[in-house]
């Protein structure tokens, strides 16, 4: 990574920092939890010091799981393309930070629609790979068929060929930074079975994979999560700087925040124990988060733009790698990510 | 349904047998390869030694994406372990992450024995004899690794145990 793309890391952290981004992000998760409580009005929680250490944790626990199942049902986990105004204003008309909706404003006039993504803790992970493969399928209908019988192999696009070999040499590259080979092989596997499919899948077929619940593309979901984790660790020196005071070293760093199937649960873990007014140290997902925009691109040579919307009013454009020519873009508001097409 | 869960069990299944870790067997049941058995047998040097643990581990079909249900079916005395079995480890419940194989899920549950989190209590009474009174603490640890030669598959935790004090063991309030 250059010089000039280590400054770009660091000053999109520095303005992430800055922002209110923990704070909406729990605004976010309350309104979930506030959700899933009204629709289960069961019990008034009790004085969290009269229960012992199981009651505490199954209150968590279910709390915790009441939450994501009422994600589950209400979110789909890739919505339809829709105007960004339309997709967003209702849900900041009310916040008395004037700049999210000024931002909204800005933001809908450069980009033509948005995706929504499910908010499971995935979204970044799942808003790239959507996009991606969408882009690739719809470049891929665009090259010409060759004729049957001319002995074009595996046919496709040169991104999709360019992927393919990516995808193929990815396992190498796990097994050589750690990696267990019976962990890495069925993910492998699937990821690579999914990019040998393209050239047959349909944009509508795409879809269906992408919105499906229960289906092999969670897999692939989490095995790009090891892409990541694999990345970090194979330039453990250079992505140090960025993890944070929090964690040891990038080890411990990508099994804490990275290879987990559901990192954003601590997040409404949090929610859940500081509403009982346990006080915990906030921990800094925006961070781990930018950490791994720039190593997920890397590993796999897909330039990604990530729109910031954040109170200041003027949403900030940040390219991963730097330089790249992106062929994803994804909107960041605090704690989630969603999909942006240009006009 | 998904396969590809049976194809990872077959795996782990494979790695267990060709490179076993110490200390800890499992197997599936005839019948269910998404029901295990496993024994964890106590850490030498530690007061867990001699003790064999045995514990139950259901998969869904979700594995290895969804953590599997493990619990300790011999009674144990221990910090993060619930009266009923029920474990309290990170990885198997927040920080669940499908790097972690059969394998690697035993040795955890087997290092958390010699090594318990007092910062997530499950069993309160064997916490505080852990913090306080760490002698006390040992002698009940030895007290369930006897009991352990006597457990007898079929029996759980609650119904495991005629000893005089076994009152006390249940005693968690």
């Amino acid at each position: 990574m250059s010089r000039e793309t280590d400054d770009a890391l660091r000053q999109a952290i520095a303005a992430s920092l800055a922002d209110q981004a923990s704070q909406d992000a729990d605004d976010d998760l309350r309104q979930a939890l506030e959700a899933s409580k009204q629709e289960t009005p069961s019990e008034p929680p009790k004085d969290i010091d009269a229960l012992t250490a199981q009651e505490r944790d199954a209150l968590t626990i279910d709390q915790l799981n009441g939450i994501l199942k009422e994600v589950e049902t209400t979110q789909p986990m890739v919505g339809e393309r829709t105007g960004v105004r339309e997709a967003l204003g209702a849900e900041y008309a009310d916040n008395p930070q004037r700049g999210f909706s000024e931002g909204i404003a800005r933001l809908d006039e450069t980009y033509a629609s948005l995706r929504r993504v499910r908010k499971d803790g995935n979204c970044f992970y799942r808003a790239f790979l959507y996009r991606y493969l969408e882009e690739l399928v719809q470049r891929n209908f665009d090259v010409p068929r060759p004729p049957t019988g001319s002995g074009s192999a595996g046919g496709g696009c040169a991104e999709l060929r360019r992927i393919r070999t990516v995808a193929k040499d990815s396992k190498a590259a796990l097994l050589k930074v750690g990696f267990e080979e019976i962990v890495v092989d069925s993910f492998w596997e699937t990821f690579c079975e999914l990019l040998d499919n393209l050239p047959e899948t349909s944009p509508r077929r795409l879809h269906e994979l992408m919105t499906e619940e229960g289906n092999d593309v969670t897999s692939v979901v989490w095995f790009l999560r090891m892409l990541t984790s694999g990345r970090i660790k194979a330039h453990a020196d250079r992505f140090a700087p960025f993890i944070g005071d929090d964690f040891a070293d990038v080890e411990r760093f990508c099994q804490v925040e990275v290879e987990p199937v559901n990192v954003e649960c601590d997040q409404v873990q949090i929610i859940v124990l500081t509403r009982a007014e346990i006080k915990i140290l906030r921990r800094r997902p925006t961070r781990g988060l930018i950490s791994a925009a720039q190593a997920l691109t890397e590993a796999l040579g897909v330039a990604v733009a990530i729109e910031y919307l954040d109170a200041s009013g003027a949403p900030s454009r940040v390219v991963f790698p730097d330089g790249g020519e992106p062929s994803v873009t994804l909107l960041y508001r605090p704690g989630h990510y969603d999909i942006l097409y240009d006009r | 349904m998904s396969s590809s869960a049976r194809r990872r069990l077959v795996r782990d299944f494979k790695r267990l047998q060709a490179d076993p870790p110490a200390g800890v067997t499992a197997a599936p049941d005839d019948a269910n390869i998404l029901v295990w058995q496993a024994v964890i047998f106590g850490p030498d040097d530690t007061p867990w030694e001699g003790g064999t643990f045995r514990l139950e581990m259901n998969f869904s079909e979700d594995y290895p994406n969804k953590a599997p249900a493990v619990r300790f079916a011999t009674r144990v005395f221990h910090p993060n372990v619930y009266n009923d079995g029920q474990i309290c480890l990170d990885i198997l419940q927040n920080q669940w992450s499908p790097i972690y194989d059969i394998s690697a899920i035993l040795t955890s549950i087997q290092s958390l024995l010699s090594d318990p989190n007092p910062a997530s209590p499950a069993n309160s009474e064997a916490s505080r004899l852990y913090s306080e009174h760490r002698r006390e603490y040992d002698r009940r640890v030895r007290e369930v690794v006897e009991q352990s030669w006597q457990d007898e598959p079929g029996e759980t935790p609650d119904d495991g145990g005629d000893e005089d004090d076994s009152d006390a063991m249940n005693d968690d309030d």
